[in-house]
């Protein structure tokens, strides 16, 4: 897929820089996700993926240096919840849910306070939401603590829908997960991707993660060490050396 | 201002910094080892100077203060560690476990309060100083029992420090702090190790209580002040260090003099609540606390 | 669905109707007062439920805002001349804005340090008004704080009749704004960010703002019930901000159990009648605190989610219903 230059990218990252006292944890990261595309993202345990969602949508910090833009608009001053507001989305590598809340006011908070609905449509977006990631209708009454692993994961890409985001992003949704399931998300983050929501998926199931995207970028140390096409990507010396290789060697 | 009244007050914030150190640094103690925060930290105080007073004084058992001394900071420790077992060691485990203990020893804090009351009546109680008569200090005369604890807390504190980071149990306290985990899997034994702490901090509060006791008057509710100066301290110092939580008290005591020289007991309280939230604004990790989480 | 929405309606109607009677089949005014009492703490812990139990926020001060209420209604009252009703709701103003006050560090606190401040704030509260004794009476108190009149009617020479209903509405009132609170939109993003404060934000909800809100909506009620209680004892002294009635409140919220707002006010009835008979024991008028220090503890050991638990339990098994 070719990047046309002409037109302003969906979401950019401008030479951002995340520190933890000496520890540069995110070091000058720049790229630009055109609308509507799934943008992978990979790198070793430590090489700063999950810090770059975090600077990016401020939870819990924001950048130390840099810019991001969505739609060509400065965000990266916003407030964590404008940012969620503004149009994109995440979920959390760890467990994340409103554990206590059933399943559908998990999805329902998501429609009343990020797409800003009300009422009768706000309930109509959430069931849609749930709808739309599978989660069966006798399962979203139960408190979502109580939900398996893949239902948890399920709800929260249906809650993060249901906020109808411009982007959605994906922080190893696949940890955890059995084969089959792993297939069924494949399935799902390609629905969801077909509604028009432009993706950043973090993930460490390379099959998975190769299945889905269409741009790669690979972290290490915190650096963008490569850029791309996946199937390009996957064979930079580079890329093999700092990441693949040890996959490889165990193999 | 002549030099006398910037000493005066030096000086009175100096005796304040000192109480307020011993007492917090047995608060923060507790926090960094145990993950929890001990609000009968005041009550314990008390009952630290009832003892000493039941020990040493006439209308008590009439021994020599040393005995009150030794007995009350025994049975400070007896009650740490029945403290320990019966309200905060049930709670391990629960994640819930720093909201759980706060209310446990909300209620240790007000069985001790109508205990003392019941055990000692509500009439005030004095001890005997440990230093009788005036000592002159940087160039104001104050009682020699301010002049010991001045001169006591310091030593208490870097005894502290060096049992901390020198003695094998004092460095074991420490690696719990730091990792509770990686703690138990070299062989430290964790739950000795929370109970020591807690008795520790419980004889550091009844020492505090004993200094303080022949300064003011004790009472049933004699802690009260103290530990509320000591949360105080604890925001500004943040809880994590040690040495943060020490140099935040003597600064909080010197502000404190400070306040009361130029805007008088009845503001000072208000105005040292407006500072704190004014710095808590600027800096929600306490003056010296690395980003809390 | 019809069947327990029935019950529940026949329930509340049921105790609505037993509330009224209370006072037309007790003549007796010491009773009559202890129902007064028991009423005004019900709302003080129910209130607290709201940003403790609902929220999550850690607050320790709450019964500080009780004691704003109690004194700003005893001070606009007294000292200003203003209508005791409406000074009243001006405690609950003052409650209010004395929780945005303690909100502005809070909201951006955690953990440990919530519990900290709000607790630093209440005792601060209490020696600011201590200290300021020319207004507030001091160690003192304020007394003769004029009460409360309605057409004409005298609350002063009923047995507490009328006091009794003054502080039933009051309270049937709390209970119906609170629970109506926590059905809101605003009522699930106070749980949501309860359970999950970084996903509540990647959600969209402001954090920061809900807490402010929600202590100042749970500050606002304790302050009126503080308000009434000043017009009702017709003092305002500093025990209101005593550990002991603090510890008091909170065992009520912790036996009533977090979360569920009827728990609290159950509780507090509860608890009121027994603390106040322990009163009257020999040698048991301090001492009674001792053992609500003791059944805290017992609580949070055996029944950590309060002892509507166990009640909780049997009408969930039987009603569990699928969505539309
Ligand atoms: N809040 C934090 N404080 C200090 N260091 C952090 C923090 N968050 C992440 N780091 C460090 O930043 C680096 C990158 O972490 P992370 O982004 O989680 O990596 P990844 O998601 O790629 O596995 C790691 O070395 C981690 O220890
Ligand atoms: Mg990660």
């Amino acid at each position: 897929m070719d990047h046309s230059t002409h037109e302003a990218p969906l979401l950019e990252v401008r030479n951002i820089e995340r520190r933890f006292g000496a520890l540069v944890a995110v070091n000058d990261v720049s790229f630009a996700v055109p609308a509507g595309q799934v943008f992978g993202i990979a790198g070793p345990n430590g090489s700063g993926k999950s810090t770059l969602f975090n600077v990016m949508t401020g939870i819990p910090f924001g950048p130390s240096a840099g810019k991001v833009l969505l739609e060509g608009r400065e965000i990266q001053s916003l407030r964590a919840h404008e940012i969620s507001r503004a149009g994109i989305a995440r979920t959390f590598q760890k467990d994340a849910e409103f554990g206590t809340l059933s399943a559908f006011e998990n999805a329902y908070a998501g429609a009343v306070y990020c797409a800003g609905l009300s009422g009768a449509q706000a309930r109509e977006e959430a069931h849609k939401a749930l709808d739309d990631v599978g989660l069966s209708n006798d399962r979203r009454d139960k408190a979502a603590g109580d939900l398996t692993v893949f239902e948890r994961k399920q709800l929260m890409i249906a809650s993060a829908i249901a906020g109808r985001p411009r982007i959605l992003l994906l922080d190893e949704p696949a940890a955890g997960l059995t084969r089959p399931e792993v297939s069924d998300l494949a399935e799902l983050i390609r629905t969801v991707n077909g509604r028009g929501v432009t993706i950043l998926l973090i993930e460490h199931v390379l099959p998975l993660l190769l299945s889905v995207s269409q741009h790669l970028l690979i972290l290490n140390h915190g650096a963008v060490i490569a850029s791309g096409k996946p199937a390009e990507v996957v064979r930079d010396p580079q890329v093999v050396e700092a990441y693949l290789g040890k996959r490889e060697a165990a193999l | 201002m002549t030099m006398d009244m910037v000493s005066a007050i030096l000086v009175s914030g100096l005796v304040l910094g000192s109480v307020y150190a011993l007492m917090a640094s047995g608060l923060s103690l507790v926090w960094t080892t145990l993950g929890i925060f001990n609000f009968a930290h005041g009550s314990l105080m008390a009952l630290g100077a009832y003892f000493a007073w039941t020990m040493s004084d006439a209308a008590g058992l009439n021994l020599w203060l040393g005995a009150g001394v030794a007995v009350a900071v025994a049975g400070m420790v007896g009650v740490g560690i029945l403290i320990e077992r019966t309200v905060i060691r049930p709670f391990y485990d629960d994640k819930d476990i720093l909201l759980i203990t706060v209310m446990t020893t909300l209620a240790v804090m007000i069985f001790l309060e109508k205990g003392i009351q019941l055990l000692w009546g509500a009439r005030l109680k004095q001890l005997e100083p440990l230093a009788p008569g005036r000592v002159n200090l940087l160039g104001t005369t104050i009682s020699a029992q301010e002049t010991l604890i001045v001169v006591l807390a310091p030593l208490l504190l870097g005894g502290l420090w060096v049992f901390l980071r020198y003695s094998n149990i004092g460095r074991g306290i420490r690696a719990v702090g730091q990792n509770p985990a990686a703690a138990k899997l070299i062989g430290v034994d964790v739950s000795k190790l929370f109970i020591l702490t807690f008795a520790l901090s419980a004889a550091l509060a009844g020492l505090t209580g004993i200094l303080l006791g022949s300064v003011r008057f004790i009472t049933p509710t004699f802690g009260a002040e103290p530990l509320v100066k000591a949360l105080i301290i604890v925001i500004f110092g943040g809880l994590g260090s040690l040495s943060g939580t020490i140099a935040a008290a003597y600064i909080i005591g010197v502000v404190e003099a400070v306040l009361i020289f130029f805007v008088g007991i009845y503001w000072a309280p208000s105005m040292l609540f407006a500072l704190l939230i004014a710095v808590l604004m600027l800096r929600p990790q306490g003056l010296f606390g690395k980003s809390v989480r | 669905m019809p069947a327990s929405f029935n019950l529940k309606t026949l329930a509340i109607a049921a105790v609505l109707i037993l509330g009224l009677l209370v006072p037309v089949v007790i003549e007796d005014t010491y009773i009559r007062h202890l129902f007064i009492i028991a009423f005004i703490y019900a709302i003080v812990a129910a209130s607290w439920d709201l940003s403790l139990g609902y929220a999550g926020v850690f607050n320790f001060g709450h019964v500080a805002f009780f004691g704003v209420g109690v004194y700003t209604t005893a001070l606009c009252a007294k000292l200003l001349g203003i209508d005791p009703w409406i000074a009243m709701l001006l405690g609950g103003a003052a409650a209010s804005a004395a929780a945005a006050i303690v909100a502005l560090p809070v909201v951006r606190l955690q953990g440990i340090y919530v519990v900290l401040v709000t607790f630093a704030f209440s005792q601060l509260v209490l020696q600011f008004v201590i200290s300021q004794s020319q207004i507030t009476g001091g160690t003192q108190g304020l007394v003769r704080v004029p009460t409360i009149e309605l057409f004409g009617y005298n609350f002063l020479r009923d047995y507490k009749f009328g006091y009794y209903y003054v502080a039933f509405a009051l309270l049937v009132i709390s209970t119906l704004c609170l629970r109506y609170i926590t059905r809101t939109d605003f009522g699930l993003s106070i749980r949501a960010l309860r359970d999950n404060e970084d996903y509540s934000l990647a959600r969209g909800i402001p954090i920061g703002l809900q807490r402010l809100k929600v202590l100042m909506a749970s500050a606002f009620f304790a302050g009126i019930a503080g308000g009434f209680f000043a017009i009702y004892l017709r003092v305002a002294s500093p025990e209101v901000f005593n550990f002991s009635t603090m510890a008091l409140i909170l065992s009520m919220v912790l036996v009533g159990g977090t979360s569920s707002i009827y728990g609290p006010v159950i509780a507090a009835l509860v608890l009121t009648f027994i603390s106040e008979g322990l009163a009257n024991v020999n040698g048991l008028s301090e001492g009674r605190f001792m053992l609500v220090a003791v059944a805290m503890v017992l609580v949070l050991l055996f029944f950590p989610k309060g002892l509507i638990s166990i009640i909780d339990r049997w009408p969930r098994g039987r009603g569990a219903r699928r969505p539309d």
